[in-house]
């Protein structure tokens, strides 16, 4: 037995004691920062922090949380931390936490230094975590809003130009009397032919040898009837010949314009022609028809996307800081190839076996903005399988006027199938100088008014439903603008303000990785929309009539040209009749004449015969 | 100049006045804090021993340098042997069950793999190695010292003064013989 070896032993221990006393909450809390710091990607202070083995206490004055996303405000701030740690867990090297007491719990305070740090490069290399689906619902919202804004901006302040879209539009009404007119001509063109294939001078040619052979009929030197019978016979025959031709004629001309008629433009099928090039001048102009969803959308939808998004980053934020804490059993019990010298801890089962990291209970008191808050978490732990327990947490506040905020949350990773659960609801919330829209068209803040607000998201693996009802009452907006109407429609939204009183704004959002399905709708949906509708109406209206007259003032005047090219060659060709028929009477007064004279002839012969008879 | 200085308190220890038992002994502890994970309880333990019991100290430092050399490489393989006596082996299961909930025995790391594996394989070289080092004494006091010292390049070593000083120098240091 060396006695200097017992004494050296001794000696050693009296100064780790010491060395313990002196340096164990120091040690402690650097390594608590640093471990923290790297959990949350920003720094992570605490103030005098103070450790005790013999009543297993830990507990701090201050801790300073900042927010990762803006390192010069802290997430979290609180006065003092007192923690119940579980000694016998330590054995196991599990953190077990029985009750943590936080007070003057804040968030989002100021930070009087920069908490951002510098990243330091992981020791090994983890696998590159994707997006969840809340943030790529939040980055959907965003880019669809945007769009789905700026468009109809555009659209309710742009002017139609009329010249530019007649340029665009192929009229097909105007394709339709071109067709119409090259139809005309090619029948045009046949009826000339018909007409010069008449014959004309021949007809007359003959007609003329009948009148000649008539003209040399002499009444006077008839002396008989059988001659006075044979001289009528020629007439008659000459009048057969002429009836002949001047019925030829008539055919023609009939026939002729019949069809040249047939040529007409029908007022149906061109009528149908035009209502087509108008809807065709409508689709391209873009003529805005808003429904109910877009007015809403468009004045609310911004605020109440941000108010979305805004939830969805605490939840988000929540879960993500969860699964960092639930990480902490793979690292340490799914490790198949352990780091060099480290080994790997198997557990057994039994009444000592802890999860590594596990908070049965965290009270808080604290104030969030002007609100006062208390509340309690329960069961931050690394696996809730070993407890059996999800985690929950429940913030409230309760004021003697009747206002309240409570906040909600379960998260529950028991099985497979992950699902939490988050509900958030405000009663009696002022609304005093708020800007309830960041539109450009709803310049105005509440002067006064109260609002609930009710949230409700449940989540389970990657899909989600959320829905968010805002109910505001007894408001009274004051304008932020002193112009009154920039346009027509912001007059008619001033109207509308005017006499509103009570709003209320509904939200329905589902999500999955692949889809986001975003509604919203208003009380004043229908109110907006009659108004805005019977403005925007008239434009169109306007709009409307201004392009159907111009379709109009095209197709009248190829409509125009071709009545009156018809109107014309009409009347060319019937001259040409009139000519032929002209001649014809001449020919037919001619033969009657003498057919009249040869009559009396023969009345006077008769008479003679007579005569002679007595 | 570290393998000189170990080689030279290999020689100091073998010339000491500790018996060839002590020697093997500290060899033997040395070898288990050695090949064995160093912060862990048993080798508080061992520590405590070495210094309590009149075993020789340079050996046992000299047996902890040379088997951390093997621990390095023999790492792996204690890991794969501790897995497999922890988790595959059916019959110890209900004995390193009981053992986990008694939470001072947890203390000793007893269900960390590495721990488990080179402790084993410690205990199990630690007879031969005793008996090995022990039986390398006698050779080296009988035959290898006696031998060296007739050598004549060891004389005229031995009669510089830059030896006489170092080897003063080198006995303030050994404090545990």
């Amino acid at each position: 037995m060396r006695w200097k070896g017992l004494i050296l032993i001794l000696l050693l221990l009296v100064g780790m004691f010491i060395l313990a006393g002196i340096f164990t909450d120091t040690w402690l809390e650097s390594r608590i920062e640093k471990s923290f710091t790297q959990i949350n990607g920003a720094l992570v202070e605490i103030d005098n922090l103070d450790f005790s083995i013999v009543n297993s206490s830990l507990g701090w004055d201050k801790i300073q949380i900042t927010d990762p996303s803006n390192t010069m405000k802290n997430m979290i701030e609180t006065g003092r931390c007192n923690l119940d740690l579980a000694l016998l867990p330590l054995f196991y090297r599990d953190i077990v936490i029985n009750n943590i007491e936080i007070s003057e719990f804040e968030m989002g305070t100021q930070r009087e230094h920069d908490g951002k740090i510098a990243l330091q490069k992981k020791r090994k290399q983890t696998k590159k975590e994707s997006p969840g689906v809340l943030q790529t619902t939040s980055q959907r919202l965003n880019s669809e809003l945007k769009n789905y804004s700026n468009l109809r901006l555009q659209n309710m302040k742009s002017k139609i130009n009329t010249d530019s879209l007649m340029n665009q539009i192929d009229l097909q009404s105007v394709k339709l009397i071109a067709s119409l007119e090259k139809e005309y001509e090619e029948k045009y063109t046949y009826w000339k032919n018909e007409i010069n294939s008449i014959e004309a001078e021949k007809d007359f040619e003959a007609l003329k040898k009948d009148y000649n052979k008539i003209n040399q009929i002499n009444p006077q030197k008839i002396k008989s009837l059988e001659e006075a019978q044979e001289s009528i016979e020629i007439i008659q025959s000459a009048h057969k010949n002429l009836t002949n031709i001047s019925d030829k004629v008539n055919r023609i001309s009939n026939k002729m314009s019949d069809d040249l008629k047939a040529v007409k433009i029908n007022s149906e099928d061109l009528q149908n022609t035009i209502q087509k090039d108008y809807e065709n001048i409508k689709s391209k102009a873009r003529l805005p028809s808003l429904g109910r969803k877009n007015i809403t959308n468009f004045i609310f939808g911004k605020e109440m996307v941000n108010r979305i998004n805004g939830y969805l980053d605490i939840v988000s934020r929540i879960k993500n800081y969860y699964n960092k804490i639930t990480a902490l059993k793979s690292d340490k019990e799914k490790e198949t190839e352990p780091e060099r010298f480290k080994g790997q801890d198997i557990k057994y089962s039994g009444k000592y076996n802890f999860p590594s990291f596990w908070i049965k209970n965290i009270d808080l008191s604290g104030r969030t903005g002007n609100r006062k808050l208390s509340g309690k978490i329960t069961n931050i732990v690394s696996d809730q399988n070993l407890i059996d327990a999800p985690l929950k947490i429940k913030l409230q506040n309760k004021q003697t006027n009747g206002r309240s905020f409570a906040f909600v949350g379960t998260l529950d990773k028991r099985t497979n199938q992950v699902k939490d659960n988050f509900a958030i609801n405000l009663t009696d919330f002022p609304l005093k100088e708020a800007q309830i829209s960041q539109s450009e068209l709803f310049p105005y803040k509440v002067n006064r008014g109260q609002a609930d607000i009710n949230g409700s998201l449940e989540i389970i693996n990657n899909e989600f439903d959320g829905k968010l009802d805002f109910k505001s009452k007894k408001l009274d907006f004051t304008r932020t603008k002193n112009n009154r109407s920039d346009t027509k429609v912001n007059s008619i939204i001033a109207d509308i303000v005017e006499d509103l009183d009570r709003l209320e704004i509904g939200v329905d959002i589902k999500g999955t990785a692949k889809n986001t399905e975003f509604n919203l709708s208003s009380n004043v949906d229908k109110i907006f929309n009659d108004k805005i509708k019977s403005i925007v109406n008239d434009e169109i209206k306007s709009a409307q009539k201004k392009l159907e007259n111009r379709v109009d003032q095209e197709v009248n005047l190829y409509k125009k040209q071709l009545n009156s090219r018809i109107a014309s060659d009409n009347k060319q060709l019937k001259k040409q009749f009139e000519k032929y028929e002209e001649n014809l009477q001449k020919y037919e007064d001619q033969f009657d004449k003498k057919e009249k004279e040869l009559k009396d002839r023969i009345t006077k012969l008769g008479k003679e015969k007579l005569k002679d008879l007595f | 100049m570290f393998v000189i200085k170990l080689i030279k308190k290999l020689l100091k220890a073998l010339k000491s006045a500790s018996t060839p038992s002590q020697l093997a002994w500290g060899f033997a502890l040395g070898m288990v804090l050695g090949l064995t994970p160093f912060w862990n309880f048993h080798n508080a333990v061992i520590l405590i021993v070495i210094i309590l019991v009149k075993v020789n100290i340079g050996s046992a430092i000299l047996g902890y340098v040379i088997f951390s050399g093997f621990a390095y490489l023999l790492d792996p393989v204690f890991h794969s042997l501790g897995y497999y006596l922890l988790t595959q082996v059916g019959f110890l299961q209900g004995l390193w069950n009981n053992l986990y909930n008694i939470p001072a025995i947890v203390f000793t790391n007893y269900n960390n793999t590495v721990v488990l594996g080179s402790f084993l394989s410690s205990i199990v070289l630690f007879i031969p190695v005793y008996f090995g080092f022990k039986k390398f004494v006698y050779l080296y006091r009988e035959k290898i010292d006696p031998y060296i010292q007739k050598l004549k390049i060891v004389k005229v070593l031995k009669s510089t003064k830059l030896y006489k000083v170092f080897s003063t120098g080198y006995k303030f240091k050994n404090l545990g013989e």
